[in-house]
């Protein structure tokens, strides 16, 4: 497994670099730069502050002095802030990630749970319930999701607060957690069930039950862990989806997270801060694959690398 | 002025949330202090904010925390965004200062300006004992150097060009390319000198009205020496490791979430008083709707309140009695048309395009009756005229509109070019751009298309000239009618994007500009205003905006200024005087 993970990161490389050069083109053919705003400069005060930031100079020796500057490790400044990207990621990663990471335990907690209860007891209440809440958890938008939260418990009952995030205090985790973290947990319930009502099918399934054991153990000991794979397949997705998709949801209760960075980056034009962010999601992304694809050898011991 | 935001509101509160309310901002206070009557200077009795009673004795101590906007640069040397200069007020001041009447006071200094009696240089004497928070003598080298870190080329701000009446200082802005030793050559030209501790002396190249009120602006604010060695090349320091002279320090900063200021004992102003607040937390939030929620909440004393659900805020139990409305705010939307482009070049049809949009249906549609329409491109305070003179000339008239596109050759729209309404992707643009399309369409039988562009899009094709019509307008910069044409309207000027040329308004601007006689200038600007909104040189004024906001009822002294930073944060002008009612 070694030399697998080994190639995997590997490969991180060439992928990195693609994606930057991408980007780099993206964001500068875009019409606009950091230094426009609604209400319009002189020109020659606008010439001047692109000069001091080397925007003034043939796209070609941009790229060039940007992949200088990449490979020292230096992704320049963010105009939004004029601190470095690296801080100022640095700064904002902690709350997204420890977002993004809460609400990934709560999803597969809760999808498991739901999605495990509805296949024991098919076409029963549990399995009724455990579908009606995948369902709706699955048709609102989490914004939504997130605005009805606060509207009944944090408006209405005050048992959280609207706005803020210290990582710790429930008063004000527990509403940015279940508002990103409940349409990936009805997903997960869903094939979670689907997974685990074919298990339940299996001959092995039925030796167990005939050998006399309990439907807990037959559940626990059984069906569960050979039921995981395709949770698994879905797993690295939706936790690369939750780190790099929680902008909104940062927007939303004002938590000060890379996610809105990113956002406000594009419309803002702050290349650095554009740079900065995509490099990070695409490291994300490609490390969570990997560890899915790892995972799958523990898992499931007929899997080699 | 450019605010970074995204606003949209939803949402009603029970009865029951305004005691909660109320208790929550109550505990957030550590308001400690005995009662004490404010004796000095100042207007905190004659705040505007809600609450504001005349009567009560001010109280001290206590603590607020305020909705704010992360500020893009912490150096007001270089800041041009409201949510920037906002916090900057509260901690650093001027040699002047802007009263409720937009009155020059002095701040840092010791007095009102001397001026020679050509109007070309300016003498301010400081007064003495000044410190900066830190406890270290504040002294004149410190206001040149603030001259020096906006005029130098390798600190760039946005409001370099407002010094340009400063001897050198256009000079040695554009020396980018020279080298270190012509840089310096070139700052030791500038108009601006310290003979002493406590005296400055500014030269201008020529006399200009309004150099007194840039004295109370932000980018000529002081630069703290002992930090910041080298004015026109250090970086500025984060916010914890910088000195003030406002009336609030920097305690604490963390990026995108908060800053923490509390009092500064070290504040001494010659017009005003310390601050009567321990503490101002503002918390960074972009979505007022979700700042409103937390105002409800009592997570906030003061917020933003949607424009988009006035009427609800108004009506609603626990915000009407906070709900606060500053129809101050001097911006004037406008329909910008670019001159350069046929057939806008005919003023015919630019009247009747103006003639075809009914303005005060216009507000009620995009803002549910809450903006001002108007027809005068300045704000009608700065030049004495009502607030919608010339309604009769350029307003809503079906038939002349009709009647002047046939003069120009388009009887009942035949023949006229289908031009591009350029508007940002917002609600209230693409509400505002449907009802002027309907409008164009229904008086004049024309259609424009509407092209939806994201907001640096729009400023790049504006300022290229790569539009037919938009919806802009100005933002006041600082409280006179030069702020509204100086670039802007004079043949040439250098944000004139829409092609006004006009020799009556060139020769107006040219001795309005340096007339020392107030009246008389003011008469002259009253007279561009004129020309520019009845020939609509580029722009046919809509509405003037007002700003809207949620104060907490304890929270008094607030008070508002004709400014755009009003726009974002209100009162940030008069900081000091804010308090807390137990």
């Amino acid at each position: 497994m070694g030399p697998y993970i080994l190639r995997r990161i590997l490969t991180l490389i060439p992928l990195l670099f693609a994606v930057a050069t991408l980007t780099f083109f993206l964001m500068h053919a875009v019409p606009g730069g950091p230094f426009q705003g609604d209400k319009a400069l002189p020109p020659e005060l606008l010439a001047r502050m692109n000069a001091k930031y080397g925007l003034n100079q043939n796209i070609g020796v941009q790229y060039v002095q940007f992949l200088e500057h990449l490979v020292r490790g230096d992704l320049g400044i963010s105009y939004q802030t004029q601190n470095s990207v690296i801080s100022t990621i640095k700064q904002g990663a902690p709350a997204t990630l420890q977002l993004g990471l809460c609400a990934f335990a709560f999803a597969i907690v809760l999808g498991l749970v739901l999605g495990v209860l509805s296949a024991v007891n098919q076409n029963g209440l549990f399995d009724y319930i455990g579908v009606f809440v995948a369902t709706i958890g699955a048709a609102i938008p989490s914004f939504v999701v997130a605005l009805l939260l606060i509207l009944v418990f944090a408006l209405k009952f005050h048992w959280f607060d609207v706005i803020g995030w210290t990582f710790g205090s429930p008063k004000t985790m527990v509403l940015p957690i279940v508002s990103l973290g409940l349409l990936p947990a009805a997903y997960i319930a869903r094939i979670t069930r689907a997974s685990m009502l074919e298990v339940l099918r299996q001959d092995y399934i039925r030796t167990a039950r005939a050998k006399g054991l309990d439907t807990f153990r037959v559940v626990r000991g059984h069906a569960v862990r050979n039921a995981l794979v395709p949770v698994l397949t879905v797993a690295g997705p939706i936790f690369a989806g939750l780190i790099t998709g929680s902008f909104i949801i940062e927007y939303t209760f004002a938590i000060p997270g890379i996610g809105t960075a990113f956002v406000t980056a594009v419309s803002l034009r702050d290349y650095g801060m554009i740079m900065g962010t995509v490099l990070l999601y695409a490291f994300a992304i490609a490390i969570a694959n990997m560890v899915v694809d790892v995972s799958y050898g523990v898992v499931d011991p007929r899997i080699r690398y | 002025m450019t605010t970074t935001r995204m606003r949209v509101l939803f949402g009603v509160l029970a009865i029951a949330a305004l005691s909660a309310l109320a208790a929550a901002c109550g505990s957030s206070s550590s308001s400690s202090t005995p009662t004490a009557n404010a004796t000095s200077g100042g207007s905190a009795t004659a705040g505007t904010s809600p609450a504001a009673s005349p009567t009560s004795a001010i109280q001290m101590g206590g603590s607020v925390t305020l909705q704010g906007l992360q500020f893009q640069s912490f150096d007001p040397h270089y800041s041009g965004f409201s949510q920037d200069i906002n916090v900057e007020r509260m901690v650093w001041r001027g040699l002047y200062r802007l009263d409720k009447d937009n009155k020059l006071q002095p701040e840092m200094a010791a007095s009102q300006p001397t001026v020679s009696t050509d109007g070309l240089t300016y003498t301010v004497k400081l007064q003495s004992g000044l410190k900066w928070s830190d406890g270290t003598p504040m002294t004149s080298k410190d206001f040149v150097a603030g001259i020096v870190r906006t005029c130098a080329p390798d600190t760039a701000g946005y409001y370099q060009n407002f010094l340009f009446s400063i001897v050198g200082c256009s000079d040695y802005s554009a020396a980018t390319k020279a080298t270190a030793a012509e840089k310096l050559a070139l700052q030791a030209k500038l108009g601006v000198s310290a003979p002493d501790d406590t005296t400055i002396v500014f030269k201008l190249t020529q006399a200009q009205a309004t150099f007194g009120t840039q004295l109370a602006m932000w980018y000529t604010f002081p630069v703290p020496t002992a930090i910041v060695k080298d004015p026109a090349t250090d970086k500025w320091p984060a916010p914890t490791a910088l000195a003030f002279n406002g009336p609030y320090k920097v305690q604490s900063y963390t990026e995108k979430d908060n800053i923490v200021l509390v009092k500064n004992d070290n504040y001494q102003s010659a017009s005003s008083h310390k601050a009567y607040l321990d503490k101002i937390t503002m918390k960074y939030i972009e979505n007022t709707e979700q700042a409103d929620n937390a105002f409800r909440a009592g997570q906030l004393d003061f917020a933003l309140a949607n424009t988009a659900q006035i009427t609800a805020i108004k009506s609603d139990p626990s915000t009407k009695d906070a709900y606060f409305a500053d129809p101050q705010v001097a911006t004037t939307q406008a329909l910008e048309m670019n001159l350069k482009h046929k057939p806008l070049d005919n003023l015919k049809v630019r009247l009747a395009l103006s003639q075809a949009i009914d303005r005060k249906q216009l507000v009620q549609v995009i803002s549910s009756g809450v903006f001002i329409p108007t027809t005068s491109w300045i704000p009608g305070d700065l030049v004495g005229v009502a607030q919608d003179p010339f309604e009769s000339q350029i307003g809503f008239n079906a038939t002349a509109a009709k009647q002047n596109l046939a003069d120009a050759g388009f009887p009942d729209g035949k023949g006229f070019p289908t031009l591009d309404f350029m508007i940002r992707d917002t609600p209230a643009n693409k509400a505002l751009a449907a009802f002027v399309q309907n409008s164009f369409k229904t008086v004049l039988n024309i259609n424009i298309n509407i092209s939806t562009v994201d907001s640096k899009t729009r400023s790049s094709n504006f300022s290229s000239g790569k539009f037919d019509l938009l919806p802009g307008g100005w933002i006041q910069d600082y409280p006179d009618p030069e702020d509204w044409v100086d670039g802007q309207f004079n043949t040439g000027g250098s944000q004139n994007f829409w092609g006004c040329s006009n020799p009556q308004i060139d020769s107006l601007f040219a001795k309005a500009k340096v007339n020392q006689n107030n009246t008389e200038r003011l008469g002259q600007y009253k007279q561009i205003n004129e020309i520019i909104s009845t020939t609509m040189c580029g722009v046919a004024p809509l509405w003037n905006q007002s700003a809207y906001y949620l104060i907490n009822t304890k929270l008094r002294g607030m008070r508002s200024n004709s400014t755009s930073q009003d726009a974002v944060q209100a009162a940030d002008w008069n900081v000091e005087s804010w308090w807390l009612a137990k």
